[in-house]
């Protein structure tokens, strides 16, 4: 039984050395090149820091961070991959969650990795030797065990702090071991990948490619804006399987570019991260309809994928995709609506946050004999007539934007710490794909959209800001965002 | 002449912290995301009443306000 996600790259670089693992425009590594670069980093990491360690992880999206990212594993420790894109405030937050024990940085970053922590050492990775101490690496692999944490990802938090989501190896293996057989990949499978390292939507490119000694091709993100180039560089890269966020594939869908035929190679569509538009799905199939296409369902929170529907009839435009069935080893609950997930996937909850881990990770009510917790997700479903699971939107004020999961009162408490805001009030409209923020206050508009420049990421930027007299408010005196909504509409009518 | 000044006035409407005038590597040096291009290419086809689709544009296209406003004069000859 794999306790450690690294046997699988061991067996990888045993079975095929000389294979791409993971590539770029003008990076690449092989298998034996990525083990061998692991255990060095592995090497000179747990020389410095104790094994279960948070190690952050500050790099760009390419090879050498896959490598850094395993180094960490091979010292014992799990990772938090972050980029450099991600505001300071937000950052800070993080690192006070976190309290990384080390940071990894690549040289041109340095400056801006040292001024995250006071604390923690920083090193640039090109600067770690190409020395591995074996003996040292052994004695870290003999004490591991597979509930120790591979990774923790920071997802929006309601109350403004981000909430680191821990995952052990276990949740990995049990999901990856799923994925591989189901999704039916073949050995030296070839992803294209689009999820940032920082959304768990990259564990599966990752995981599953190490598994079967395949490959990952990192797509570079600027490609995405541009269809005719993204569509160029699957077929020069010869992708054969993509899981991607729906906005990205609507994207490609959109603007005309799937004639049937373009992509040859590629066998296998896949999607996660928020619902998929069957129209989207319809226009991919037109282009490509010998291809598998999965619908996958999931929270960070139990392991990226959690229920599954492999499209197997056709659908109307207008429909909604089942999210289907749950995935072997899982159990889900629908408890008054809500989706309630027990399994091996599970996260052991909220890093340094129990009261958050509380709220949400819980006693299994239906097995109140002894300990076993269930994930409520916050997201409603029901099973239609054939008894396929269909999601049906938040129970509270989560939205997705792009694939990104935000926490409207993350928005709000930005928005309250600038001064002169008195109080603030976010929507989001969905027709539009717009985040409206209303707020009451002496503050302009212009000044406020600057101080949230440097504490949101920019993909929770409200897209219209506005200065009102008074926010609605409910009977029980909290803000309604509903009414909002309909005043701002009634006020300031959009096209 | 007056194309660019509403060309500029579109762009810095869409994010007021880009250089638009002088920079010439947008998309390149990462000045623009998605979001960015999604809105500059809809308030483009709004300002000049064009038809620009994602389905026909390459980086080149959006490094440079100059690039911009040459895409948009093809799209009006083409109209």
């Amino acid at each position: 039984m794999t306790r450690c996600v690294l046997e699988w790259l061991e067996a990888a670089a045993r079975r095929a050395p000389d294979a791409v693992a993971y590539d770029a425009p003008d990076e690449c590594l092989t298998w034996a090149g990525l083990y061998k670069r692991s255990q060095e980093i592995g090497s000179w990491i747990a020389a410095r820091v104790p094994a279960q360690s948070p190690v952050l992880i500050f790099m760009e999206k390419r090879p050498d961070c896959v490598a850094a990212m395993l180094g960490a594993v091979y010292a014992g420790c799990f990772y938090t991959p972050l980029d450099s894109s991600m505001p300071q405030a937000r950052m800070q937050m993080i690192m006070d969650v976190l309290n990384p024990a080390l940071i990894v940085c690549e040289a041109n970053h340095l400056q801006a990795a040292r001024e995250l922590s006071a604390a923690a050492p920083v090193c640039a990775i090109e600067e770690i030797p190409s020395c591995v101490d074996e003996a040292l690496l052994r004695k870290r692999r003999e004490t591991h065990i597979d509930s120790d944490l591979l990774y923790v990802l920071f997802t929006s938090g309601s109350t403004g702090m981000p909430k680191g989501v821990s995952i052990a190896h276990r949740s990995v293996v049990d999901f990856v071991e799923w994925a591989c057989t189901e999704l039916r990949l073949p050995a030296g499978v070839r992803f294209g990948s689009q999820a940032p390292f920082y959304f768990d939507n990259s564990v599966l490119d990752i995981y599953c490619a190490m598994r079967l000694a395949g490959s990952v091709y990192i797509i570079p993100r600027a490609e995405f804006l541009f269809p005719r180039r993204l569509i160029a560089t699957l077929i020069a890269q010869k992708i054969d399987t993509l899981f991607w966020v729906p906005s990205a594939l609507t994207a490609v869908a959109n603007s005309g570019v799937l004639a049937e035929g373009i992509l040859p190679d590629l066998k296998r569509v896949f999607f996660c991260g928020e619902v998929m538009p069957c129209r989207t799905m319809n226009l991919w199939k037109a282009g490509l309809p010998d291809a598998d296409y999965v619908n996958m369902y999931g929270p960070t929170e139990i392991t990226d994928v959690c229920t599954w529907y492999r499209v197997d009839r056709d659908f109307a435009d207008t429909d909604s995709l089942p999210i289907g069935f749950p995935c072997a080893n899982t159990r889900i609950y629908l408890i008054d609506g809500e989706i309630c997930v027990s399994g091996t996937c599970l996260s052991t909850g909220y890093y340094n946050a129990p009261e958050a881990t509380a709220e949400v990770f819980v006693q299994n009510p239906f097995r109140p004999q002894f300990p076993e917790m269930i994930y409520k997700t916050g997201d409603m479903a029901e099973y239609n007539e054939r008894g396929e699971l269909m999601f049906l939107g938040r129970r509270d004020s989560q939205i997705k934007r792009k694939g990104h999961r935000i926490e409207l009162g993350e928005i709000e408490c930005a928005m309250n710490a600038v001064d002169g805001v008195v109080l603030a009030c976010c929507y989001y409209d969905a027709g539009r794909e717009m985040i409206v923020g209303a707020y009451t206050g002496e503050t302009d508009i212009k000044t406020l959209k600057n101080a949230l420049r440097t504490s949101l990421p920019k993909y929770m930027m409200p897209d219209k800001l506005l200065c009102r007299e008074d926010l609605p408010r409910t009977g029980s005196g909290k803000l309604d965002r509903l009414e909002l909504k309909r005043e701002v509409e009634r006020e300031h009518p959009l096209p | 002449m007056d194309d660019m000044k509403t060309l500029l006035e579109v762009l810095s409407e869409i994010n007021d912290e880009i250089d638009f005038e002088t920079e010439t590597g947008l998309i390149e040096q990462g000045w623009i995301d998605s979001l960015d291009l999604m809105r500059i290419i809809a308030a483009l086809n709004v300002a000049f009443d064009i038809r620009i689709t994602t389905g026909d544009i390459e980086p080149e296209n959006f490094n440079s306000a100059e690039a911009m406003l040459a895409l948009v004069r093809q799209h009006r000859e083409e109209a």
